[in-house]
């Protein structure tokens, strides 16, 4: 039996107050759409039709795709976003293809169920807004929300000239890009699987905020990642440490230190 | 010495000095999960803060083939004679022996002790390395690698002090 598309219902708990706040048009990664609010039973986990041998449904889809295809402008989606998850309100079609044509991104407007009664969602959920109200950059996801705040306080803090929102578009691409091109390119996305590699950005320089006051500027991000690799015990590939190439270096020490050599 | 080999032999001597500084890493953060509520916490943690640093800055001139991040200019202490204070033999193979994992029941006391000693054997350690080093930047790096451990000695030196809370 094929997997079913999970369904807003079964996740949210309508015991609890829910405030809903307004994400506006943003662009939305499409792995994270995991669910639909209204065609729960219809639709398999690619957002496919069950009932397959609806013709019209069919042709109306395959139109769809040949859109895409065709890199035809589409209306944004729209979503509903629950606890780091996005689900369908209309767009299901327009998912499935994206989908399936492993599209990373779509544009979507986004409206956030935060429940009142959780303290921490609903301080995240206000830092991210804060964050890109401020600095206009929309595109960043972080699972632990809180740590929009360290970014933008980074930003602010960004030596370049302009206002906030002239220092987030330089921060983004000449900082926080590169950064998490760098982490996606070693084993920490693998250690921490649960987050994303924005939220390893934050721990990175969280760490060496309360460490050494901050990333110390001289350095490649290549150190940094190492640098915290190390002090979280995560294993990097050292090929200088074989041992014998230690007793080398040890007896080359030996002889240099007290021979003066 | 051809210098593929002297390049590969500066990048093992720098291996070495950052193997150095993660073991001296790990001992204060050993020490600091179990002072948490002691008053030498500050100085513990500032002290596994400066070994991080001071791993990233090897590690940062292994990579680049040139240390980053240091002075302008050498000092006094840099500048002058790189004997000074080098240590006997026997006094190095006391100071670097490995050392006891730490207890529970350890006092304050005796973990600073030991990281006195964990400091001057770095400093030993650093004064060798420049001894030994051909090209000018690294020897410049482990100079000031040197001088920085010698801080941390006086630090380790003045918290130790009957009523002294030292410079951390």
């Amino acid at each position: 039996m094929k997997e079913r598309v999970k369904c807003f219902e079964d996740v949210i708990d309508r015991k609890k107050s829910y405030a809903l706040l307004d994400g506006g048009l943003r662009v939305v990664e499409v792995k994270r759409i995991v669910g639909t609010v209204d065609k729960c039973d219809e639709l398999d986990g690619n957002f496919h039709n069950l009932r397959r041998r609806d013709r019209q449904e069919i042709n109306r889809r395959n139109s769809m795709a040949d859109a895409l295809r065709r890199y035809e402008f589409l209306p944004p989606i729209e979503l509903y976003l629950l606890r780091g998850e996005y689900y369908v309100v209309d767009g299901n079609r327009r998912v499935a293809a994206a989908k399936d044509m492993k599209i990373d991104f779509i544009d979507a407007h986004v409206t956030e169920y935060v429940s009142r009664e959780n303290f921490v969602d609903m301080s995240g959920s206000l830092s991210r807004r804060r964050f890109e109200t401020q600095t206009g950059i929309k595109s960043i996801t972080l699972t632990h929300e809180n740590g929009y705040e360290a970014l933008l306080e980074e930003v602010m803090q960004y030596p370049a000239d302009g206002d906030v929102i002239k220092k987030g578009r330089k921060w983004y691409s000449e900082i926080f890009l590169r950064a998490c091109k760098r982490i996606e390119q070693t084993s920490l996305p693998d250690h921490y699987r649960e987050i994303q590699t924005g939220d390893i950005y934050v721990l990175i320089n969280g760490f060496y905020r309360n460490y050494l006051g901050g990333i110390p500027h001289y350095t490649d991000y290549d150190t940094i990642i190492s640098g915290f690799m190390f002090a979280h015990g995560i294993r990097q590939r050292r090929p200088l440490r074989f041992p014998l190439l230690n007793l080398l270096s040890a007896l080359f020490l030996r002889r240099g230190g007290r021979g003066g050599g | 010495m051809p210098r593929p080999l002297r390049k590969l032999l500066t990048r093992l001597i720098l291996e070495a000095a950052i193997t150095f500084e993660e073991r001296s890493y790990r001992y204060y953060q050993s020490a600091l999960e179990r002072s948490i509520m002691s008053d030498s916490f500050d100085l513990l943690k500032k002290l596994l803060g400066e070994e991080l640093r001071h791993r990233m800055n090897l590690e940062e001139a292994q990579r680049t083939g040139s240390p980053l991040g240091l002075p302008e200019e050498e000092s006094e202490l840099s500048r002058g004679e790189t004997d000074a204070g080098l240590l006997s033999d026997e006094v190095v193979d006391e100071l670097c022996d490995e050392w006891p994992e730490i207890r529970p029941e350890d006092s304050k006391q005796l973990i600073l002790e030991r990281a006195l000693q964990r400091e001057k054997c770095a400093f030993h350690f650093y004064q060798t390395m420049a001894r030994a080093a051909s090209m000018e930047d690294l020897r410049r790096l482990f100079n000031m690698l040197r001088e920085e451990e010698m801080r941390h000695i006086s630090w380790i030196e003045a918290e130790l002090k009957p009523n002294g809370k030292g410079g951390a």
